[in-house]
């Protein structure tokens, strides 16, 4: 009968832990189609879609709208993800190390740049949003030389 | 005459140096809803500003300012536009007029600053004025 209860328990254990690491699987890829549709809409220059990719009731939901709004008025630049790694979870939030580049158009004097940065997210209705973003590093690229006349 | 002539770029360098340091851009707050936010952002711009100044790799000092509050593209983009000249007009040219090569790049370093802290400015979502 001992054996028995204990071996419940194992397997119990077992499911539990597997069932953990399945969630761990899926929630890394959810979280990185959060920031490439982030990405994406912002290279397509679609307001409404880079701002459903942001919790409403985030601190930079405004500032990153306000900010999009002027961008997108003059600016031609392409971001692209480089690097992902899901970084940790809790039952409210999720926490990701991303960089991403952001490049301009040749000869329109944009500064290059590779951000690195910790990304949190938050669930809206649930889905996974950007919630927070925190500077670790930044990357000036050199410019390429002007072709030759 | 030629003394004094020569005296002038520096006092002109120095001058230039000074007026980096207080100048800031002219914010139109009225009806904005970013206008709670404009003494943060513009010290925060003003440290980015001088980090591009330099003319290297931004400092660590200003990496969590950097992006002001944005999250996702907006971020990396408002940071290559401030510290690019993108969708601002073409590059300064040395508008001293002939007076001195260390006037021209100091009067290029100021230009520099101010457009890149007026861009900075802008990418937050502020209406600068000049």
């Amino acid at each position: 009968m001992r054996v028995r209860i204990a071996t419940l328990g194992l397997a119990a254990l077992a499911l539990g832990a597997f069932a953990a690491q399945a969630a761990q699987a899926q929630l890394a890829p959810a979280l990185q189609y959060v920031i490439e549709n982030n990405l994406a809409t912002f290279n397509r220059k679609d307001l409404a879609g880079a701002m459903a990719t942001i919790h409403t009731k985030s601190p930079d939901y405004d500032p990153t709208k306000a900010a999009l709004e002027e961008q997108f008025k003059d600016l031609d630049a392409t971001a692209s993800l480089v690097k992902f790694d899901l970084i940790g979870h809790d039952d409210e939030f999720a926490v990701a190390r991303v960089r991403v580049k952001t490049t301009g158009k040749p000869g329109s004097g944009f500064a290059d740049n590779t951000v690195d940065a910790v990304y949190l997210f938050h669930q809206e209705d649930g889905a996974w949003k950007l919630w927070d973003e925190t500077v670790l590093g930044i990357d000036i690229l050199p410019q390429d030389a002007p072709a030759a006349k | 005459m030629m003394k004094r002539l020569a005296v002038v770029p520096c006092l002109v360098l120095l001058w230039s140096s000074a007026s980096v340091a207080q100048w800031q851009p002219t914010v139109d707050t009225y009806g904005s809803s970013r206008a709670q936010y404009v003494n943060r952002d513009m010290e925060e711009c003003r440290r980015l500003a001088q980090s591009a100044q330099g003319g290297g790799a931004v400092q660590q000092g200003v990496r969590g300012a950097a992006t002001g509050g944005l999250v996702g593209a907006a971020g990396g983009a408002a940071i290559g536009a401030a510290l690019g000249n993108a969708g601002r007009g073409a590059a300064v040219g040395a508008a001293a007029g002939g007076i001195g090569r260390g006037v021209g790049q100091a009067s290029q370093a100021d230009q520099a600053f101010r457009r890149a802290f007026s861009n900075c400015m802008r990418q937050r979502g502020h209406r600068v004025i000049n």
